[in-house]
């Protein structure tokens, strides 16, 4: 993998858990009320 | 009384904000941030790690308050607010983790190595990560506010050693880089969004955990009614107790 791969893979795991965090929380939230 | 309705807007509007300056970010980042000299392509990484790494320190920042507010004043929302911004570093911190661990990878061939940033780093992670563990194993809601909230005052003091152990020993990890003018500003466009993301978290785990408080706290008087309505000879299962392990 060259470096161009390795800055696409960090930036879709990085972004990619945070927003699916507040996925999950904005799921259980509507499920909570 | 407060019109909840009203704040739905509000939230739809901060969170559409959130996602836009994101998209500005990620746009800038394709379009005109140049490519660093040195490292490549793989430097980039640094406008996304940096952020979320100083949003780690502040979500422990606000953990450590609560807690010191908890054991001032022994409200509930403290212990909820404590316990939301532990759960969103533990995130963050993961996030860090990871993102570092593919820049290393590219930049000196490793994966891992045990330098005091690094293993300060994971010791953090390790640090919240057992936080949420013993949430999880303390019944009693006021106990459990009380133990952990004094294990967050004493875990957050990693968060300085981290901070200052690369500029203290001697270490694999970057101090600082030199950043041109349309990096810095590159910088700055990632801070915003990834700080209105992280208080967006922060807040809506906060909720949660103050629904989840509440239901727990029906959940036991609706249990309690039941034992005194069968009568004090009938054997039952003991009360539920209230408050969130989230």
């Amino acid at each position: 993998m060259n470096g161009t791969t390795y800055s696409i893979l960090a930036y879709i795991v990085g972004i990619g858990l945070l927003w699916g965090y507040g996925l999950s929380l904005w799921l259980r939230l509507r499920r909570a009320k | 009384m407060i019109d909840r309705t009203s704040k739905l807007p509000l939230v739809q509007m901060y969170w559409t904000v959130t996602a836009l300056l994101y998209a500005a970010a990620i746009a800038m980042l394709l379009t005109y941030t140049p490519t660093e000299a040195t490292m490549g392509p793989i430097q980039k990484i640094f406008y996304l790690h940096l952020p979320v790494a100083i949003s780690t320190f502040l979500a422990c920042a606000v953990c450590f308050g609560a807690s010191i507010a908890y054991m001032i004043n022994r409200r509930p929302a403290a212990d909820d607010l404590a316990a939301a911004s532990a759960r969103v570093a533990v995130q963050l911190c993961t996030v860090v983790l990871l993102t570092g661990m593919i820049w290393g990878r590219s930049a000196w061939g490793l994966w891992w190595t045990w330098s005091p940033r690094l293993t300060f780093s994971l010791i953090l992670w390790l640090l919240y990560v057992v936080y949420l563990m013993i949430r999880m194993s303390i019944e009693s809601p006021q106990r459990r506010a009380a133990v952990c909230a004094v294990y967050s005052i004493i875990a957050f003091l990693d968060v300085p050693l981290v901070f200052l152990s690369v500029r203290l020993m001697p270490d694999i990890h970057p101090e600082s880089i030199q950043l041109a003018p349309p990096m810095r500003y590159t910088l700055m466009a990632w801070m915003l969004p990834t700080f209105m993301l992280v208080g967006g978290l922060i807040a809506a785990q906060f909720k949660l955990n103050k629904l989840q408080r509440a239901a727990a706290v029906r959940a036991a008087e609706a249990s309690s009614q039941t034992q005194t309505a069968a009568g004090p000879m009938r054997w039952s299962t003991p009360a539920v107790s209230g408050g969130n392990r989230s």
